[in-house]
């Protein structure tokens, strides 16, 4: 990248007349040159070279040139990365991919396309990297739009990026803390129940053959079935009985679906054998549910 | 510069399998906890003679299971007006002994309803059972599963036959035997 940059710097000092621009040219040069000089300690290279290619971008014609948005751009990623790299709020870091895409867009000839793109890729994996390390029940929020932030930058980088196997990775992991947090409070959280629900719904939908998402929502509308019948009281009347078995009823009907999928794909997993079992047993289909039942003992047997 | 940025791309450390759902409760529990509620009901609605309406109000479990445990958790601390809920666990027909206000037969025992019967001549016991067809042959109250749900059978004529009153709240809300 150096060799190009340098290249390009000679070109544009030769090939530009005015003054105006040889003055721009010459800015961002600098601060191509300060930045990447290893005889400046890194932490005074890269603040210079901001403040010089901060002032050179003024120039209208820095504005214009690709070049000039593109070493920006590169100048914010390398301070994100030595000042701000532990920063999951770095706005320089947001700046940087604003300004490779005004490079993307200026550069008509393509000339820097190949490596702003793989600046913004380098970006796009920071991004990711925090949104990973983000999914947690206080910080999920910051998770989500790392996410976004991620498949922004990807997108830019490659608009044919495919990004299905990322969307089910991450939507799995988000919906089962959704869940995880529903289940730490079933009343106060009704919310991530259908957050988790939207959630797995997504997942399913971009990989029908997803156990975990398949097993994992047949769960959560089972739980909560078997929940609204816990929370009944023992003494409540006889007509709420009525109602609360037909409010369980129907999330054992819907947890079926998914936990037969699941079966399907796992036929021999535990989990989803009791868990067969269980909605079954709770829809008094024991017929059915002592199939399960001796499918268990077998796997049992078998181990 | 650095001409190549490698891609660092990390993959989430948790997998995909990261949040393990629990399978629920037993659902066992939850049945009986749905039978208890029912039966908590019956004594609301079913209006035993004024010499029953003295010392615990006693139910019976005939034979060894869960559902003697299930419900004495349940309802042990709770009340029937004045009297106390007191389970017990019967072994035979046999065995059963002293007021017996109600007395449920569990499915796998459902063969010893004619000795049951017998027994309570002359008794104010409800008896419950929970196998179809029950209620046709002597029991005043049989569960049923009905469109995936919990429900109950009602023989009026085998309720008041043990001078038990029954509340139009309940009947209406049964299935009816005759």
């Amino acid at each position: 990248m150096k060799a190009r940059i340098t290249i390009a710097l000679f070109l544009a000092l030769f090939l530009t007349t005015g003054f105006s621009a040889i003055a721009q040219s010459d800015s961002v040069a600098k601060a191509v040159l300060v930045v990447t000089d290893p005889n400046i300690p890194k932490e005074k290279a890269v603040k210079q070279a901001l403040e010089i290619i901060d002032k050179a971008i003024k120039n209208p014609q820095s504005q214009k040139s690709a070049y000039a948005w593109y070493v920006r751009g590169y100048v914010y990623k390398e301070y994100y990365k030595t000042f701000e790299a532990n920063n999951k709020k770095s706005k320089t870091r947001i700046d940087a991919v604003s300004f490779f895409k005004t490079a993307l867009e200026l550069d008509a000839t393509k000339e820097y396309d190949a490596d702003i793109r793989k600046n913004l890729k380098f970006i796009g994996s920071t991004f990711y990297n925090d949104a990973a390390t983000s999914i947690d029940v206080s910080t999920y929020q910051t998770a989500i739009e790392d996410y976004g932030k991620f498949k922004e930058c990807m997108l830019l980088a490659e608009p044919g990026f495919n990004l299905r196997p990322w969307e089910i990775n991450f939507k799995t992991v988000l919906a089962d803390l959704y869940a995880k947090n529903f289940r730490s409070d079933i009343k106060a959280n009704v919310d991530d129940f259908n957050k988790a629900e939207a959630t797995y719904k997504e997942v399913i939908t971009l990989d029908t053959n997803n156990w975990s998402a398949n097993f994992n929502l047949a769960m959560l509308y089972y739980n909560y079935g078997v929940d609204i019948i816990n929370a009944m009281s023992v003494e409540s009347d006889i007509i709420v009985i009525e109602n609360i078995q037909e409010e369980a009823k129907t999330q054992f009907k819907k947890a079926l679906p998914y936990a037969r999928k699941a079966y399907s794909l796992k036929p021999k997993e535990k989990r989803i054998l009791v868990a067969l079992q269980g909605i079954y047993f709770s829809l008094y289909e024991f017929e059915k549910s002592d199939e399960f039942k001796a499918k268990i003992e077998l796997l049992d047997k078998e181990k | 510069m650095k001409r190549v940025v490698s891609i660092l791309i990390a993959l989430f450390c948790i997998s995909a399998d990261w949040v393990r759902m629990p399978v629920g409760d037993d659902p066992n529990s939850s049945n009986s906890k749905i039978k208890a509620t029912f039966i908590y009901n019956f004594t609301k609605y079913i209006d035993w003679p004024e010499k029953y309406k003295e010392g615990n109000f006693v139910i019976g479990v005939l034979g060894t299971t869960s559902f003697y445990n299930d419900l004495t958790a349940l309802l042990s601390t709770k009340t029937v007006g004045a009297q106390k809920f007191e389970i017990k666990s019967f072994s035979s027909v046999e065995s059963v002994s002293g007021i017996c206000h109600i007395l449920f037969i569990p499915a796998e025992n459902s063969s010893v309803l004619p000795d049951v019967l017998k027994k309570m001549k002359g008794k104010s016991t409800l008896i419950i059972t929970e196998k179809s067809g029950l209620a046709k042959q002597g029991s005043a109250i049989n569960f049923v599963v009905d469109n995936n749900k919990q429900r109950f059978e009602m023989n009026r004529t085998n309720i008041e036959k043990y001078s038990l009153k029954v509340s139009t709240t309940l009947t209406a809300l049964a299935i009816p035997i005759e």
